[in-house]
């Protein structure tokens, strides 16, 4: 039985062999170009967002595969978090995979990433900002594939309809918070009550750590613990409050949408802050009529998230030179400009973004400069701990049920108890 | 072989040939059972004394560090507040949902049995149908329903009853209940075909003794019905306890993980996972949790299959 299969299959090849020579004559290029990975096996651990995502990294696999006559095996998370610690705990994680910048200190102390020498990822040609995020004790452990920032989404008919001038739109917090009831007014006097809120909000350390960073706020120790009551980060977390004070600032999910996305989509929202991977979405999927500004400054400086996604390298991975020959190739500027335009994320490379007149897109350039002023979202190893800690008790505290101190109180005690148990 | 030794033994030749069939069934019996019996071995039997070994250490599963701990991690349960928290929330979301889908189930399926019904087809399918609806899918419907400015909300500002929309869910004193209800409706429908397999079987001759004797719709239920299916009851009973008791798809999606608001959706299982796939090496914690709850869900079947008067079979 087995020895009929390998025949079948050694008489298809040969078949194929066959008709290809007869037709192709002197093409050779079409079947496996270099060859001196001929053979080999590399396994690619992944997650895909969108039909754009999907359709990029088939670009990607199709390309190194003839490039290196390697075959590339895909394998698509879809909870990456615990998948690939399962994975990685049975010994079998793929030789490459995606890394979340908030995830990766986790993954860099278990020993399970292969530092990357300089000649398979060279630092200079990466924001500087991004190098960092993968960066342990001036070893550089993961490729950034990709970035993105978030920006201040307006939907423009929204605006129309309420006969507001795209400038009246405030550029700090605090004249966001004076305006905000008054243009509540106007969507509930042109839509109905409660039909429209004017602006969405996260309760989510990944949207607010910058906020809370301000001004020397220290929402993690040094140690990893949780110290989200700490007095600067209180204070700072009190825009949040005065935000939800207006009654025009809401989370999707008090208004039964799914994301930020989804509501501004649907028309359920006037304004949001996210990231560009909602542009291509908005723009196709819902054909959303927006304006994209750049982020609101607060106490005169403009802030912001940074998330980006790196190429890890399995420590334990059997093809390490192909893992690196991968990751080279992902990473130079002519594939890197092929993907970003494919699937309408923001490159990890400054001269792919000069390369591929990002700039002349008025929108992406909003998001481009975000780089300039935002934060990464990454925060050592106990930050997922904490923020699901922060997640479950920041609620009561921003809608004044009780003081935001006892509700971060309550949030840090729950975060380091687990934290405490790890040790 | 096994002829000579029997003959050895100088018994007669029929009981031989018997003894040899019994063996023969057996080995077919045995190898029928094999497939199901190697799945058993490998997926539970091993993965829970894989577990129960775990829930002894600390364990790192990265470098494959174990570290004996000894009963360590089963006495930080009881240290816990979060724990019991989450004991209490899993415990009280029992307590509601499983007699409500019971009797519902109960009641619905005594309705749909009864003579004089029509459309009983069309009903039995649009009952059925929110088993058939995926958790998930399901968890975001009711978000949508139950969210401020959502229909129940606008039904009940509509009708009078409130002045002011309820936040269900951020509100931690309404956000588990909004679970229960979610859970209430899409578990009836399963227990509610059990019970009408059996009524099915249930003689009419009994129901007809009754009416002659005068008895109303009320009293057939309570003093032929219920009696009659109260092995089934049994059925549904450990059959609810257990999925409740493990419940965690619809708090994780609710909660995005967190079991939020204010702990009010943290169940065990949703600890159990948080403590398993967090940034942290707590697997043994996780696994200590989980054997504590197997040990809690026996306790709690045990004594309902008791209070409904053992399985049934023993009493009729």
């Amino acid at each position: 039985m087995k020895l009929g299969k390998k025949l079948m299959a050694v008489a298809t090849i040969a078949l194929a062999g066959l008709t290809m020579a007869a037709c192709g004559g002197g093409n050779t290029a079409s079947s496996s170009g270099s060859g001196s990975y001929k053979g080999q096996n590399l396994k690619i651990g992944v997650w895909i967002g969108s039909d754009q995502e999907k359709q990029g990294m088939n670009d990607l696999i199709k390309g190194f595969e003839k490039k290196t006559g390697a075959r590339v095996t895909e394998k698509v998370y879809t909870d990456f978090n615990t998948q690939i610690q399962a994975d990685l705990a049975g010994h079998k994680a793929p030789d490459v995979w995606y890394m979340d910048s908030a995830m990766y200190p986790f993954f860099q102390k278990q020993g399970v990433l292969q530092p990357l020498d300089s000649k398979t990822v060279k630092t200079s040609n990466f924001y500087p900002a991004l190098i960092k995020a993968f960066s342990t004790n001036g070893k550089v452990y993961g490729a950034p594939k990709d970035t993105s920032t978030l920006a201040l989404y307006v939907n423009n008919d929204m605006l129309k309809k309420t006969n507001t001038n795209i400038n009246d739109v405030p550029k700090t917090y605090e004249d966001m918070i004076k305006w905000l009831p008054s243009f509540q007014a106007k969507l509930d006097t042109a839509y109905g009550k409660g039909k429209v809120h004017a602006m969405a909000y996260n309760q989510d350390m990944a949207r607010n750590l910058y906020i809370m960073e301000r001004n020397g706020g220290q929402p993690i120790t040094k140690s990893g613990k949780a110290n989200l009551a700490s007095d600067q980060v209180v204070k700072n977390l009190d825009l949040y409050k005065q935000l939800v004070a207006t009654g025009a600032a809401v989370t999707p999910k008090e208004i039964g949408q799914g994301d930020n996305g989804t509501a501004f989509g649907a028309g359920k929202v006037a304004m949001m802050e996210e990231g560009n991977w909602t542009y291509p979405v908005q723009k196709k999927q819902y054909k959303t009529n927006f304006t994209v500004l750049p982020m609101l400054s607060w106490e005169g400086k403009q802030g912001g998230m940074i998330f980006t996604v790196g190429w890890g390298e399995y420590a334990q991975s059997k093809v390490k030179p192909l893992a690196n020959e991968w990751i080279k190739y992902v990473s130079s500027v002519a594939t890197m400009k092929k993907y970003i335009e494919t699937t309408g994320t923001l490159p990890s490379r400054p001269d792919v973004a000069t390369d591929a007149k990002l700039d002349d897109n008025a929108s992406l350039k909003v998001h481009l400069d975000a780089n300039k002023y935002s934060t990464v979202w990454q925060a050592g190893t106990t930050l997922t701990t904490i923020n699901t800690s922060y997640q479950n008790f920041v609620g009561k505290g921003l809608t004044g049920k009780t003081p935001l101190k006892s509700a971060l109180e309550s949030a840090d005690k729950q975060a380091n108890a687990a934290i405490d148990k790890a040790k | 072989m096994m002829e000579k030794e029997t003959v050895a033994g100088g018994k007669p030749t029929r009981p031989k040939k018997k003894f040899d069939r019994h063996r023969a069934d057996a080995i077919q019996a045995y190898s029928f059972l094999a497939p199901a019996f190697l799945v058993i071995l490998v997926f539970f039997i091993a993965a829970f004394v894989f577990a129960l070994y775990m829930s002894f250490n600390k364990v790192n599963m990265y470098n494959n560090q174990y570290t004996f701990r000894g009963l360590q991690n089963y006495a930080e349960i009881f240290k816990d507040n979060i724990a019991l928290t989450a004991l209490k929330n899993t415990s009280l979301f029992s307590l509601v949902v499983v007699p409500c889908q019971t009797v519902l189930a109960l009641i619905i399926a005594y309705a749909l049995s009864s003579k004089g019904i029509r459309f009983k087809k069309l009903f039995r399918l649009i009952y059925f149908l929110p088993t058939l609806t995926s958790s998930a899918a399901l968890t975001l419907i009711f978000m949508f329903i139950f969210n401020v400015n959502g229909p129940v909300n606008g039904f009940l500002t509509g009708a009078g009853w409130l002045t002011k929309p309820i936040n269900f869910l951020q509100e931690p004193q309404y956000a588990l209940k909004v679970i229960m209800v979610m859970n209430i409706w899409s578990t009836v429908p399963n227990f509610m075909t059990v019970y009408l397999a059996s009524l099915v079987d249930l003689p009419d001759s009994l129901y007809e003794a009754a009416e002659m004797d005068g008895a109303n719709a009320w009293q057939k239920l309570r003093s032929i019905t219920i009696p009659y299916l109260r092995p089934i009851t049994t059925y549904v009973l450990l059959m609810g306890i257990i999925g409740t008791f493990q419940m965690f798809d619809q708090a994780y999606i609710f909660s995005n993980g967190s079991g939020g608001p204010d702990n009010s959706t943290l169940t065990v299982a949703l600890m159990v996972y948080q403590y398993a796939f967090g940034q942290m090496n707590t697997m043994g914690y996780a696994c200590a949790l989980a054997l504590f709850l197997a040990v809690v869900i026996y306790v709690v079947a045990r004594l309902a299959e008791k209070l409904n008067g053992g399985n049934g079979l023993a009493n009729n």
